[in-house]
């Protein structure tokens, strides 16, 4: 069924225009009318990210639909690289350009001798898949299309690929890796694939040692700059404390580093402590189940950690998206059953009346359907009303697990009354 | 190459005849106007009992569906009684008309609304769904009542039809009724607190009573009863069109009375509405007249020889313009919509006091950076980027909350905001040791 209470998927144009906002000084424009950029320039806050790229609309009118006629697109493309002389500009489909036919490549392939800027088009109109599809083109064409030669070499820098604003905690997870490679390696952040960065980052992306991937829509485009630049990549996102040392073990290996053992050692007596004290705080409660929701990768990496380090038995796992491209992970058997892809809202309430879950690690939608379950931690997006400001709250890292703990914690003594004993 | 928006594209208001004329500085716009579809958001909320079902893409129906959800959770007693209905690949190519009555009908059973709009966007538009043949073939195995908005963006340049269109629909609710010689009906009017304005507490102080208020406060079941009105008092040009079919079917008189700015217009319309209802209410009206009278003489020395562009409020553009010219104000350039009822009246009002700004479509701040330098206004109003206002100088003056209130005290309030932004303006200037009064540069 296509009728929604709550909200549809987003499209892959959503996605699209995601990835691409949070880019400073990227210029894009969307071939469609206006209202669509309008309400996407709104969805942003609801991100509770910032509107960091140049974003235009052509709008459009009846003769560019009954005519066809994309005059309009081709003036607004060379005015915006007149007045603001950008290295690159994205052109966006709408759905309605898309459905009459309007061929957004041809168009940017004709005129790209007039402009100065390189045009980078975008056709998918909103009706090939869901945001996964428009975030992982970006990706890949950053590293195709922005990506310059490098220069240089800057030693001791890495990039990361995959931490984009649809993530509901992006900003803050950006700064703990951020800590914790430059803690533990002595590395420095290079640029961002494509979360708070900058079209200038992305072109010299190519000057650092490595690549670091977090969700498998940023593979592609590490598998290119493998290619193009001789990159190498790791995949992976730190959650947990495990989570953590595996990730930063893992890229040791992966690149031959050497890392600070004394800063391991002091993350892994404080993780001690904390799992102890979660475990006390826990070990009363009768059943402590829960339910997660979120993207895939999001939902697979941060699983061990509330499963196995703090035994919260995780009983479904809700993907907020198709389950169409998860073929970069193996997932297994006992996850597989767990694992619910795109569940409609009627299938959403069901779960959450069959599993009676006591904690939700969910999405803004998902906590909204189960208002009556005491304890709730909103993990992932679609947000409705939580405002995130501070960056200071990460989900990753040794600070991710110690935070979540905390948040843990607090809900466990606030709601300690309504949690059934085992005794 | 250097490329600069130029003035000269524009028409001044003198020039001004038909929408066409109103042009845009640029291509590429930023933000964009809205869509008939926030139109409908805007408005069909209100209506208790009312369910709304979008058609449209993911995109459409989420970006409306996250709005009317925080609406709803910021203002007191709106519920959110919006659902989607989101289409994919295959209902572009093939229809959906099946599809669609399958979920009217289950939300006919499960919600069991009194009356559920169906809204059409963009690329139903297109491929041509026919929504009324769908209302005519399944109206008779529902018990909601059906009703159709269409609200595609490419035949119009903002979300005022959507209004329009939302507003216009609801005739369908109503029904025949006795006259009630003493109620009025409010049209138009999308805030809560109506009974608070000026002009409806002195209607209720002559015992006159508000049988409806349309859309902030009615039901479906309310606005059956909307015919036993003896006046439509319409205080918002988008429920013109309502007000009309009223008319026609129901023999309802109205009277045309928005938020004006202009102290001879309301005037005016306070004593329209009181020979419509047979009241006398000359007494207050001068009163109120000569607070604002007082008011406007105090300020006119203020005001005087400030030169602004108007960007946007919830008045109207030209009417507002005005206003500030009568108050001795340099108008350099107005950002309109489109042309609208008695547009034509509030230039002539520009012209004949001796200005004639330039014209130019709303919600496209992006190209007015370059021209700031050469327009040099004092004051912006309306919604921009605050910075780059202050890095130039330019004092800005937002009136949202203007959009309560009826009567003298539009203006009277315009005027205050106005006048408490140019002492703010002033002091945060003496503070950063800056230049008092400087234009753009």
């Amino acid at each position: 069924m296509q009728l929604h209470k709550y909200l549809p998927l987003p499209s892959d144009r959503m996605g699209t225009l995601w990835a691409l906002t949070s880019i400073k000084d990227a210029c894009i424009i969307e071939y469609g009318p206006a209202g669509t950029t309008h309400y996407g320039i709104e969805g942003f806050m609801q991100l509770n990210a910032e509107l960091r790229a140049k974003l235009y609309t052509t709008h459009m009118d009846e003769t560019n639909i009954v005519m066809g006629d994309c005059e309009r697109l081709e003036e607004t493309i060379k005015e915006v690289d007149a007045v603001y002389n950008p290295p690159v500009i994205f052109v966006l489909a709408s759905t309605i350009s898309s459905i009459i036919g309007a061929d957004i490549e041809n168009i940017c392939e004709n005129i790209q001798n007039e402009v100065k800027a390189k045009l980078v088009p975008f056709s998918g109109g909103g009706l090939r898949g869901d945001y996964t599809l428009g975030i992982k083109e970006v990706l890949t064409s950053l590293a195709m299309d922005v990506v310059k030669e490098p220069t240089e070499k800057l030693p001791k820098t890495y990039n990361i690929i995959g931490c984009n604003i649809d993530q509901y905690n992006f900003a803050s997870d950006l700064k703990e890796l951020e800590g914790l490679m430059e803690a533990y390696f002595g590395y420095k952040l290079h640029a961002v694939f494509s979360g708070n960065s900058s079209i200038q980052e992305i072109q010299e992306a190519s000057k650092a040692e490595f690549n670091i991937v977090l969700r498998g829509e940023g593979i592609k485009c590490a598998e290119v700059l493998k290619e193009k630049f001789q990159m190498d990549y790791y995949f992976g996102a730190p959650y947990g404390f495990k989570g953590t040392i595996n990730w930063l073990k893992g890229i040791e290996k992966s690149f031959s580093l050497k890392g600070n053992d004394l800063f391991l050692g002091r993350q892994m007596e404080k993780s001690r402590r904390l799992i102890m004290r979660m475990k006390q705080s826990t070990f009363t409660i009768k059943q402590f189940r829960g339910i997660l929701s979120g993207n895939f990768d999001f939902v697979m990496d941060i699983y061990p950690f509330l499963m196995d380090e703090l035994s919260i038995n995780l009983t479904k796992l809700i993907v907020n998206h198709s389950g169409k491209d998860i073929s970069h992970r193996n997932v297994v058997e006992t996850m597989k059953e767990k694992l619910i892809f795109n569940p409609s809202e009627e299938a959403k309430e069901d779960l959450l009346l069959k599993e009676e879950p006591q904690i939700i690690f969910g999405d803004g939608i998902l906590l909204e359907m189960g208002k009556e379950v005491s304890m709730m931690i909103q993990v992932s997006n679609p947000n409705l009303h939580q405002i995130q400001i501070f960056e200071g709250t990460p989900f990753m890292g040794f600070n991710g697990a110690i935070y979540l703990i905390e948040v843990l914690l607090n809900q466990i003594s606030h709601n300690r009354k309504n949690l059934k004993s085992k005794f | 190459m250097h490329y600069e928006y130029r003035l000269d594209k524009l028409k001044k208001v003198s020039e001004t005849e038909t929408a066409k004329d109103i042009k845009q500085l640029s291509h590429a716009q930023f933000p964009g106007t809205h869509c008939p579809l926030f139109g409908v958001a805007l408005t069909a909320g209100y209506v208790k009992d009312l369910f709304t079902l979008v058609v449209g893409t993911d995109e459409c129906t989420y970006y409306t569906k996250t709005f009317t959800m925080e609406r709803s959770n910021s203002i007191e007693g709106l519920e959110d009684n919006f659902l989607s209905f989101a289409i994919n690949q295959d209902d572009v190519v093939f229809g959906c008309q099946e599809k669609l009555e399958k979920a009217i009908k289950k939300i006919d059973q499960e919600y069991k609304p009194k009356a559920i709009l169906l809204v059409t966007t963009c690329v139903l538009e297109i491929i041509g769904e026919d929504f009324e043949a769908i209302v005519y073939a399944i109206q008779d195995e529902v018990k909601a009542k059906l009703m159709v908005v269409h609200t595609e963006h490419f035949k119009c340049n903002s979300h005022i039809p959507g209004i329009e269109r939302s507003l216009e629909a609801l005739i369908e609710l109503m029904e025949e009724q006795p006259t009630k010689e003493n109620a009025i009906n409010i049209i138009g009017h999308r805030y809560d607190g109506v009974e608070n304005t000026e002009l409806l507490k002195l209607l209720q102080s002559k015992g006159i009573e508000i049988n409806l208020v349309l859309p902030s406060s009615c039901s479906v079941d309310r606005i059956a009863t909307a015919p036993q009105a003896a006046l439509n008092i319409v205080t918002d040009f988008t429920a013109i069109n309502l007000a009309e079919k009223m008319k026609k079917k129901f023999g309802i008189d109205y009277v045309y009375f928005d938020k004006y700015l202009s102290l001879d217009r309301v005037e005016k319309g306070y004593y329209e509405v009181a020979e419509k209802l047979n009241i006398d209410i000359k007494k207050e009206v001068a009163a109120y007249r000569a607070a604002a009278d007082a008011m406007m003489e105090t300020l006119k020395p203020v005001f005087g020889g400030k030169t602004f562009i108007y960007g946007n409020t919830p008045m109207l553009a030209f009417e507002f313009s005005s206003f500030l010219c009568e108050m001795g104000m340099i108008p350099k350039l107005i950002m309109a919509r489109d042309l609208y009822i008695n547009d034509d009246q509030y230039m002539k009002e520009i012209n004949e006091l001796g200005f004639d700004p330039y014209v130019t479509r709303i919600a496209n701040i992006a190209p007015l950076q370059q021209i700031y330098g050469e327009l040099k206004p004092n004051i912006y109003v309306g919604h921009e980027n605050p910075r780059n206002l202050m890095e130039r100088g330019i004092m800005q003056v937002t009136l949202d909350m203007v959009a309560k209130k009826l009567g003298f005290e539009v203006p009277m309030t315009v005027m205050k905001i106005i006048s408490a932004a140019m002492n703010n303006f002033e002091s945060m200037n003496k503070m950063t040791g800056k230049e008092n009064h400087h234009a753009a540069s």
